[in-house]
């Protein structure tokens, strides 16, 4: 397969026979997929786990993608309810992960910053993992994904309304645990990373 | 200026789109490239019809009861002698109700309507799906066709996870395990009076007439807690 093929050109492959049409598929979207069930689940080990159940779900199923919603709205909406579903069989209770990220030219330029950076991520970590799993899964997909409100509708196999539902009373929940992050001396309402918004 | 303490909920959705995103480890993608390389090659495993299910062939089997001892979720041949496969793997793969003894409902047909059921609605909607799904209770099973969407949340997102719910209705609406040889018609996902919920519709065989039991349970039905929203019973012929 060309490496422009497109998402639904490399599903199609798969499902035609193409052994390595869906490696490639996932490959493309693994950062996403994989911050998805990490953010969901709160735990590596279990994100992993669901990663895994998730995509071979997808690999055996790819003939049940009806084309109606695009190739990565169908891939997350597996590993989110992979992750769900686990969560609630097990009581998953999350741990807070460290941030995972590469790191960039100025991640050491200011030692202060950097720790503060990770603080902040390490208390949103600890106050997401007090959601309920829907209200996580839905913040993390919407304000932390950038999903818009009808995709994570799908995903979640539920009304737009439910997911905004969710949102707000996670934000709701969320704002209460995470006031003490709102910096008085910044022009800004909130410490965010690189700065105040 | 705002004070410290006061979170918005703008600040909030800001605070969240800031946060880096994690980047996936390499022993993750090692661990995942190498489980897909492991499945065999892809195989077409159903066809879908025109609404977009995905039909899969009913095998008669020979009635039976099954012994006793049976675990919730288990996945053990089933349903007052009909196997219901499912479409995402290549062998007819059966579902397990949860339940003591006896034989146990049978999922005949998944499907994920969106219905928004009420309580004033519950047995209409109820008999519509049916006769959307070409489920007639008053005919012979085997001439059902099987329409099975497995959805990717709630209590339909497994085999699995339909049995133990499926078990657990049969334990709340009928602890004297008078429906513990039904046989289950019907699951619609849709909304109960607003919220998410499945519908089951249940036959018992045990009655002189065909008797439909219509529950309406909460899309976390799990074999602790059924969820059970609401429950009617009416003549199957009407």
């Amino acid at each position: 397969m060309p490496d422009d093929a497109s998402d639904r050109d490399l599903l199609a492959a798969h499902v035609a026979g193409d052994p390595e049409a869906f490696t490639t598929l996932v490959s493309r979207h693994r950062d996403r997929l994989w911050a998805v069930a990490l953010r969901t689940i709160g735990e590596p080990e279990e994100a992993a786990d669901a990663l895994q159940d998730a995509l071979i779900s997808a690999y055996r199923r790819a003939d049940s993608y009806r084309g109606d919603a695009a190739v990565t709205t169908w891939l997350h909406r597996i590993v989110v309810n992979a992750c769900l579903d686990r969560m609630r069989r097990r009581a998953v209770r999350p741990w807070v992960p460290l941030p995972d990220g590469e790191p960039d030219s100025t991640a050491f330029a200011d030692p202060v910053d950097s720790i503060d950076r990770r603080e902040v991520a390490l208390e949103v970590e600890r106050a997401l993992a007090t959601l309920p799993a829907e209200q996580r899964a839905a913040i993390v997909l919407v304000d932390m994904e950038g999903w818009p409100v009808d995709e994570v509708a799908r995903m979640l196999d539920c009304p737009p309304g439910t997911v905004k539902s969710r949102c707000f009373r996670a934000r709701a929940k969320l704002a209460e645990q995470l006031g003490h992050l709102r910096n008085p001396d910044d022009q800004g309402p909130v410490s965010t990373p690189g700065g105040t918004s | 200026m705002t004070s410290k303490g006061d979170m918005t909920e703008d600040d909030i959705e800001r605070l969240l789109a800031g946060q880096p995103r994690p980047v996936m480890p390499e022993a993750v993608w090692t661990r995942l490239s190498e489980a897909l390389a492991a499945e065999p090659p892809f195989e077409p495993t159903a066809e879908t019809d025109s609404s977009g299910g995905v039909v899969v062939p009913l095998r008669r089997r020979r009635a039976g009861r099954l012994a006793g001892g049976l675990v919730a979720a288990a996945a053990v041949v089933l349903l007052g002698g009909i196997v219901v496969t499912s479409g995402s793997s290549p062998e007819p793969a059966p579902v397990a109700i949860g339940g003591d003894g006896a034989a146990q409902p049978a999922a005949l047909s998944v499907t994920t309507s969106g219905t928004s059921y009420t309580a004033t609605t519950l047995a209409t909607e109820a008999k519509t799906a049916l006769a959307r799904a070409g489920m007639d209770p008053t005919a012979p099973l085997s001439s059902a066709s099987v329409v099975q969407t497995l959805t990717n949340s709630g209590f339909t997102a497994s085999r699995e996870a339909l049995a133990g719910c499926l078990g657990a209705i049969v334990r709340a609406v009928a602890p004297d395990g008078s429906l513990n040889d039904s046989t289950a018609l019907l699951v619609d996902r849709g909304t109960f009076e607003g919220r998410d919920a499945g519908i089951v519709v249940l036959m018992s065989n045990r009655a002189a007439t065909p008797t439909l039991h219509v529950v309406a349970v909460a899309a976390s039905c799990a074999p602790v807690d059924p969820g059970v929203l609401r429950h009617v019973t009416l003549a199957a012929a009407s």
